[in-house]
């Protein structure tokens, strides 16, 4: 059991990383990864998200759905528990984190539309994950989610000083670098300690 | 709102990929093959416009506080009957394209058409932009696919289009081997991998910024080059 | 954004609308549920039938018992007639889970592979579905390894964790129907 949560961790982390990877969560990534403080607190804020989004949507596919035979109304199901769940974080880090809140802006309640949220849990349901696992793969998958917006923040902080055709301004660039790093990612594919 | 101006927005001046720069996740992820990429692209199309008709039509009613929320189950509800539908026929594509079928849900675009344009314009505006829009996104896709494929294979509509019996044809159930241009050894086959995805949409997005600046620097020329007729002729 | 303190009233109003949104969306969901569901049925059964076919050809496919604690990830044993045995597992591959159907006939060779589910990587850990990789496995009635670990089994060249799921996958089927007896 131990190592199957480990290789989940792994995976999500380094060999499935839900950017290089996976592409879930793009445009968030390409958007606060200009700073690193702001970054790296949105990285926390999502990893928070999708820990609880999929311990709560876990629970609800498993005794709700699932017993009454509603499957299908999984996606409309989860989507409504992120979005209040993105409220709530909202208003905590509004009375708790001030800072934060400011910081992050628009991209605060646009945790909602991440495609790594929804992405995790509906992944959790699909690779059939009990719910230590569940919670395990959001958590890990949004630290993941963290350590690529991390280091592409600071590969944006380079790319101030880099000489690059004028067509390349703004997201052209980002992408072919977030590229590069996806490539660097590559090499973990295929590790398989546990 | 014009047709024709809605549709060369959608298409070009307003594309939602390659100029709003929204909805990019799906169009990394999927455009491994050409069956792939239209059948998300069509499958947005429809989704876009339904959920734009519904939510202009619904615009007088939805309270300003909520419309997020409401927007988001519209789309969820849509985006399932697709989901369904595809599920029922076919189901090669469910296959392929895995989770990102429900992820349409948070595709930014839709969302996004519904906040900006949908809720002030009537009906019949909003299906065409629907339209045009869901027309622009699946070209974009199109041509990711067509790129990645060839210079990645060595492949021309994969899962789509099947010569093995010597005349073209289209399988819907993505059997098709595609129509292979060059030996795939000889493709650079780190395009097929998420490398080769962030590399083809970044120069995407690169040389529709650098058609647009080219457009803007003639346009600033026209200008310049008028103020002067105009200043010499009232010399 | 200012916000507006709000009166019960118009928030009850605002919960109503939603809910009222929420009921339409979720009727017409379940109502196209009901509709597509029985093809959706059909679609999937088609695929794995169609597999079975494949692996190793007869009439029925008869479930039989197994001891589920030993093999996990079998998902059944269906008797082929006399021919022999198709069980279908699902093990754990490179990119996710892979999902097959393994013949094994009557003398417990192994008959054929058909790789029912997968999201490998396409054009490497996809190539375990085509004959080049799959036939090695054909008529071998001990257990399969791949040449890095003395075996005879040759691993598809840049998708060694997906060719040696797949080797360990025979294996297990190979086990399964010996514990038939």
């Amino acid at each position: 059991m131990f190592t199957s949560l480990l290789s989940i961790s792994l995976g999500a982390i380094l060999i499935n990383n839900f950017i290089f990877a996976q592409f879930l969560g793009i445009c968030p990534f390409l958007g606060v990864s200009s700073k690193m403080d702001t970054a790296f607190g949105m990285g926390i804020a999502v990893t928070f998200v999708m820990g609880l989004s999929s311990a709560i949507c876990w629970v609800i596919n498993e005794y709700i759905l699932m017993n009454l035979g509603l499957a299908y109304m999984q996606t409309l199901a989860f989507i409504l528990v992120i979005a209040v769940l993105v409220q709530l974080v909202e208003m905590f880090l509004k009375k708790s984190v001030p800072s934060l809140y400011t910081a992050l802006g628009i991209y605060l309640p646009l945790i909602t539309t991440n495609c790594a949220v929804l992405g995790v849990v509906l992944l959790n349901v699909q690779e059939d994950y009990n719910f230590i696992e569940s919670v395990v793969y959001g958590i890990t998958g949004g630290l993941g989610f963290l350590v690529a917006i991390a280091l592409f923040a600071s590969v944006r902080d380079r790319l101030q000083f880099a000489d690059y055709p004028k067509a390349f301004e703004g997201f052209a660039i980002s992408l072919v670098s977030a590229g590069l790093l996806a490539l660097a990612f590559m090499g973990f594919s295929g590790m398989q300690i546990w | 709102m014009k047709i024709g101006q809605q549709f060369r927005e959608g298409i070009i001046t307003n594309n939602p990929i390659l100029v709003q720069r929204i909805g990019m996740c799906a169009t990394m992820a999927i455009t491994t093959t050409l069956f792939n990429g239209l059948g998300m692209g069509i499958s947005v199309l429809i989704i876009l416009t339904c959920c734009n008709v519904v939510v202009s039509a619904m615009r007088k009613a939805i309270p300003n506080d909520i419309r997020l929320a409401i927007f988001v189950v519209v789309i969820a509800g849509f985006v399932t009957i697709v989901d369904l539908l595809i599920q029922a026929f076919v189901p090669a594509l469910s296959a392929s394209l895995g989770v990102f079928i429900p992820l349409i849900v948070v595709n930014c675009i839709i969302i996004g058409r519904a906040e900006a344009f949908c809720q002030y314009e009537p009906v019949g505006a909003s299906f065409f932009d629907g339209i045009f829009q869901g027309m622009g996104y699946t070209l974009v896709l199109f041509t990711m696919c067509v790129v990645r494929e060839f210079l990645g294979k060595g492949a021309f509509g994969g899962g789509l289009l099947d010569i093995s019996t010597g005349a073209l044809k289209l399988t819907f159930d993505g059997t098709g081997g595609g129509i292979q241009l060059f030996p795939a050894e000889y493709g650079a086959s780190l395009l097929t991998r998420p490398f080769g995805g962030f590399l083809t949409l970044g120069c995407l997005l690169a040389f529709m910024q650098h058609m647009m600046n080219k457009s803007d620097e003639k346009k600033a020329r026209k200008a310049l080059a008028a103020r002067v007729e105009v200043k010499e002729g009232a010399e | 954004m200012t916000e507006t303190k709000k009166t019960p009233n118009q928030i009850l109003k605002l919960t109503f609308i939603l809910l009222v949104v929420s009921a339409v969306t979720a009727l017409v969901l379940g109502l196209t549920n009901m509709l597509t569901k029985d093809k959706i049925e059909a679609q999937s059964l088609a695929a794995t039938s169609s597999a079975y076919k494949t692996v190793l050809e007869a009439d029925r496919y008869d479930p039989v018992d197994f001891s589920a604690e030993d093999f996990s990830g079998v998902n059944g044993v269906y008797k082929a007639g006399d021919a022999g045995y198709v069980v279908d597992l699902t093990f754990s591959g490179a990119m996710g889970n892979i999902t097959a159907a393994i013949g094994i006939d009557a003398s417990g060779a192994v008959a054929g592979i058909e790789i029912i589910e997968s999201s490998e990587t396409s054009g490497l850990g996809t190539k375990a579905a085509e004959p080049e990789f799959k036939d090695q496995f054909l008529g071998t009635t001990e257990h399969a390894a791949l040449t890095s670990n003395g075996g005879n089994i040759a691993a598809i060249s840049g998708a060694t964790i997906t060719s040696r799921a797949v080797t360990e996958a025979v294996n297990r089927a190979m086990d399964v129907v010996a514990s038939l007896g």
